[in-house]
């Protein structure tokens, strides 16, 4: 049922702030694929191509207005402000008007008639500039709130060099912030390489403590959070985006928008008091926009400076990025299989568990091949060493059993192939 | 005779979406297919009824959606539950069955008519 806040088209996530014309474009796309493989499965089925058309269209029902709903759903409160702002203009220029005629049916002079405008015109202006950011078309960091001056203690403070794995060591465990330096987007994305490195018991362990953890994405080719800011950034040169991710509650990873510099998001973060005692782990380039603002910096002896990007080798038995992350090393006993740089390996959502095979296995091992789909469904398996006809049936129950999320290349859901030993790959063997 | 379909009782389709895109994540196409296939011909659906659902359930912080390939190898958008979602579902789908229940109670002359 929608409550009354959705019916003035109000929701709990906010409304598409991508360019109207982009978000219907999206629309239609979806649509006509729908319209397309219905009709494609119809004529598969023995209707002629115009007949199969014609069905698909009727079961599909009034597409005009489909698309209509799916747009005022997506824009939602942008449509509705835009309205509001239309009405108050033409409520604002009507006074105007009211004015300008009692002006002259009083017979007042001349300057009060004209100050009466420019204050009514200055009105106008201020609520077109309120209007204007929820419409669409500012920044985001424009609409938060002014963060109130720092009441921090900037030597509490230190920024250093470093990765997450950095992040585990007894010189900032135990703080509250930190932020750590990573290659590329791809592999901050849900089910990417770097949730599965946040998922391993050690870091994750030695990340329990931090309230918030941000992640800064150096790759401005890939994710989502890039492609806005470069909507927003002005020049070639496109500033990282951030990641936050908050250990208590597991997974939880979005994109921190509209803060163009990593000076920003520093100014923006620090401000906050309840930070005040955090280390930042960031890169060089980071460091100098921290000593630019004040902060004391500290190189720290445990804490490694990260090397500069480069382009990695294709390693067809791991996932290697920038020489930093390697998938392999979180998952044991699984191999990716033809993975090429800025691809992203399908992994397992959980922890691989099999307890038949575990049982019954005596020392031997078993290797099963298989695709994950783009909708991470294990497709074609086959057993490419074997344990003996029963063992390897329990390892062929056990992957029905297993849920993936997809590879990535780019943006783009991709099918990949994957190699699994067991038991080498399962949680409870090791 | 063969019995006409039924429509969707009002608000059901959300919550049979949740359920389907309970087994992983699935494109509008694929999710209405699942859904007639596990009904069979005792439900009746306009396709284009699903995607204005699909698009509330996301802006609901539902469901989360990407583009991918689908199996054609075509562009296809895929819709995932997020957690919030599998509350609601499992919110829904306890509300479905006492509602059920009850319903099923009366039309079976219930506990009370036949003490």
């Amino acid at each position: 049922m929608a409550s009354w806040l959705e019916r003035l088209g109000v929701h709990a996530r906010p409304p598409d702030q991508r360019p109207r014309a982009e978000v219907e474009q999206d629309i239609e796309d979806e649509l006509r694929f729908h319209l397309e493989e219905r009709s494609a499965e119809l004529r598969s089925g023995g209707f002629d191509a115009a007949a199969a058309a014609g069905e698909a269209s009727r079961l599909f029902g009034d597409y005009d207005q489909v698309r209509a709903e799916c747009a005022r759903i997506q824009l939602g409160e942008r449509i509705m402000m835009q309205r509001f702002q239309m009405l108050a203009t033409v409520l604002l220029l009507l006074a105007v008007g009211w004015l300008a005629y009692e002006g002259v049916a009083s017979r007042k002079d001349v300057r009060a008639q004209a100050e009466a405008n420019t204050r009514l015109l200055a009105t106008l202006e201020r609520l077109e500039t309120r209007l204007s950011p929820v419409v669409g078309g500012m920044p985001a960091v424009d609409r938060k709130p002014a963060v109130p001056a720092p009441a921090v203690d900037r030597k509490q403070v230190a920024w250093t060099a470093g990765t997450l794995e950095d992040a585990g060591r007894a010189a900032i465990r135990g703080k509250k912030l930190v932020l750590a330096v990573f290659a590329s987007g791809a592999l901050a994305e849900p089910g990417g390489a770097i949730h599965a490195v946040l998922a391993a018991p050690d870091v994750r362990d030695a990340l329990g403590s931090y309230e918030t953890v941000l992640l800064r994405l150096d790759d401005p080719t890939q994710g989502d959070a890039h492609r806005r800011l470069m909507e927003t950034t002005a020049g070639p040169k496109v500033d990282p985006a951030f990641m936050v991710y908050q250990p208590r509650t597991g997974t939880s990873l979005r994109a921190v928008e509209g803060l163009p510099t990593a000076r920003m998001l520093a100014k923006f973060l620090l401000a906050d008091a309840r930070w005040s005692a955090g280390i930042v782990v960031g890169g060089p380039d980071f460091g100098q926009d921290m000593r630019a603002l004040g902060y004391s910096g500290d190189e720290g002896p445990a804490i490694v400076e990260p090397a500069a990007p480069r382009a990695a080798p294709i390693d067809r038995k791991g996932f290697v990025h920038a020489g930093r992350i390697d998938a392999t090393r979180m998952h044991p006993g699984l191999d990716f299989l033809d993975v090429a740089i800025g691809d992203l390996p399908a992994t397992p959502l959980d922890p691989l568990d099999c307890p038949g095979f575990v049982a019954a296995a005596q020392g031997r091992e078993v290797v099963l091949r298989f695709r994950v789909d783009a909708a991470g469904a294990v497709q074609d398996p086959e057993v490419v060493s074997s344990g003996g006809g029963p063992l390897d049936l329990v390892a062929l129950e056990c992957l029905k059993a297993w849920r993936f999320s997809p590879a990535r290349r780019g943006e783009l859901l991709v099918p990949a192939m994957l190699e699994v030993r067991l038991p080498a790959a399962l949680a409870k063997s090791r | 005779m063969a019995e006409a379909a039924e429509e969707l009782p009002p608000g059901t389709l959300e919550l049979l979406v949740l359920k389907v895109l309970q087994s992983g994540p699935m494109h509008g196409y694929a999710i209405v297919r699942t859904i007639l296939a596990r009904a069979g011909t005792e439900l009746r659906i306009e396709e284009g009824t699903l995607y204005p659902a699909l698009h509330r359930m996301e802006r609901r912080g539902w469901i989360d959606s990407e583009w991918g390939l689908s199996e054609s190898n075509r562009k296809a958008k895929y819709y995932s539950l997020t957690t919030a979602g599998r509350r609601e579902l499992r919110a829904q789908e306890s509300a479905w069955r006492r509602v059920a229940g009850a319903v099923a109670q009366v039309l079976g002359g219930g506990r009370a008519e036949r003490a």
